[in-house]
């Protein structure tokens, strides 16, 4: 897929990422310059009868951006310029690329989540004759390969652990009878993943930052970590040490007579490689439970 | 078409003549069908609801978008309480650009919107909106502190195209041209 020009390619852009001073501001004069749009403006932004963001992927997209046979970047006028601005990757089509994370809302607003694979990207183009920038969904390969776009492919491919819960007592509660909350060690713990193109490899690690247990009578009990399993020689009557319920009210008018607990566990993810560091949007598993909560005459307390 | 009548009307020395014009017609039947007058009664026609309640949403986008832009929030729901379509998705765009570029828009915006077109004209649920824009005093800043850049505000000519909808009147869609254009 990538030929080792192109490799050569990716490392020269790497290796000048810290070296090129550009000045960092897009917008120039008032605040409307976010909106604005000249008639005819070709931007999909400014197309009043465009229903759809985003653009399909540039020709030759994912294979590194806009570096030519020369190893330098171009704009598509042929004009040099730097591989990397601000953090962003030249695309074919000359603006910069990193990839973005528009929130549900936004999405939107901009006009739904298109179908398909592709990826959301702040795009930043570069005057003359102005400079602009947006948030834009491309369609299919990444328009630059970067180490930024390597991570997110390194977290699409992590491959989290399933969760299992070992709640004791197991089965059945008693109301006001201590439940002791964990997980499976092998539901907690750190996870990698690879992503790479040749000479540069990117590594994101998903690690468990807490996991937030809905008892299913209304109460939520948030833990850091995978709670302590218990284990027989313990008193009964004696409460988790670090993450545990007391069910105060049986299930018996709950749906089916019992209630769903749920477990979340969020997971923080990072990545490094290519000399570079930082986060990606976390992720969430689940597992769940039913169980039935009884009042028991022989535990009073 | 649009922008050519908006010129016809201007040219004409009053935008208050053209404000019946509907897009799809020659300017010359403008002199034919209706033109806004004030309200002269204390129950107010059509046109003249609709005209108020379009510059409001107008205004009201604007608002919803210099307080938004203050802390450059794209999720903000009053600015998606007066604009959908392309209006939106500008301005959603806009506030999640100066996010990620760290910047915020402080200061004052200056407005003049005028209807110059209602349509239908007997119940209208489409108003046009022309508008000179001025940011001259409303600037991207860091959002550390401090103007982003030395570079001056201006005025924008702006059309806005204002429609009623099932939730209300809303900017669904606006052209803001590049300084200096009014």
């Amino acid at each position: 897929m990538l030929t080792g020009l192109r490799q050569c390619v990716v490392l020269a852009a790497l290796a000048v990422a810290g070296l090129l001073a550009v000045p960092a501001t897009v917008y120039a004069d008032g605040g409307t310059g976010g909106v604005q749009c000249s008639q005819d403006d070709p931007r999909p932004a400014c197309d009043v009868n465009a229903g759809i963001p985003g653009q399909p992927g540039q020709p030759g997209g994912g294979d590194g951006g806009g570096q030519g046979g020369d190893g330098k970047c171009r704009n598509p006028g042929g004009e040099e310029i730097p591989c990397v601005r601000d953090g962003a990757y030249a695309g074919a089509d000359g603006c910069y690329y990193t990839p973005a994370d528009p929130s549900p809302s936004t999405v939107a607003a901009l006009g739904g989540q298109p179908a398909g694979e592709g990826g959301w990207y702040m795009r930043t183009c570069y005057g003359p004759p102005a400079s602009f920038g947006g948030v834009v969904w491309i369609a299919g390969a990444a328009p630059v390969v970067s180490p930024a776009v390597l991570a997110r492919q390194a977290r699409a491919r992590l491959n989290l652990p399933t969760i299992v819960i070992r709640m004791n007592p197991p089965g059945n509660q008693l109301v006001n009878l201590p439940v002791w909350l964990a997980l499976d060690r092998d539901s907690w713990r750190s996870v990698s993943a690879t992503a790479s193109v040749p000479g540069v490899s990117v590594t994101a690690t998903a690690r468990p930052v807490q996991a937030s247990w809905s008892m299913g009578d209304g109460v939520v009990v948030a833990c850091t970590g995978p709670g302590t399993t218990w284990t027989s020689g313990t008193d009964p009557a004696k409460a988790s040490p670090d993450c545990g319920h007391v069910y105060r009210r049986s299930s018996a008018g709950a749906l089916r007579g019992s209630y769903e607990v749920t477990v979340t566990v969020t997971w923080e993810v990072s990545w490094a490689g290519a000399g570079q560091s930082g986060t990606v949007p976390g992720l969430t598993t689940t597992g769940q439970l039913q169980t039935r909560v009884q009042e028991s005459q022989a535990v009073v307390r | 078409m649009l922008t050519r009548q908006l010129m016809a009307c201007l040219v004409s020395g009053s935008v208050l003549l053209c404000t019946a014009c509907s897009p799809g017609e020659p300017a010359e039947s403008a002199a034919t069908t209706q033109p806004i007058t004030p309200a002269t009664t204390t129950s107010l026609g059509p046109s003249a609801v609709a005209e108020k309640e379009a510059l409001t949403a107008y205004r009201g986008m604007w608002d919803a978008f210099v307080e938004a832009a203050k802390v450059s929030d794209p999720d903000a729901s009053d600015v998606r309480r007066f604009a959908s379509g392309q209006a939106l998705r500008l301005i959603v765009n806009a506030l999640y650009t100066n996010r990620e570029q760290k910047e915020v828009i402080l200061g004052e915006l200056v407005l003049d919107p005028k209807v110059t077109n209602l349509a239908p004209a007997g119940n209208p649920v489409n108003v046009t909106v022309l508008d000179c824009v001025n940011d001259e005093k409303w600037l991207e800043h860091k959002a550390s502190g401090g103007l982003a850049n030395d570079e001056p505000g201006g005025k924008h000519r702006t059309t806005a195209t204002v429609e009623r909808t099932a939730e209300g009147w809303r900017v669904s869609s606006f052209i803001l041209d590049k300084a200096g254009t009014c």
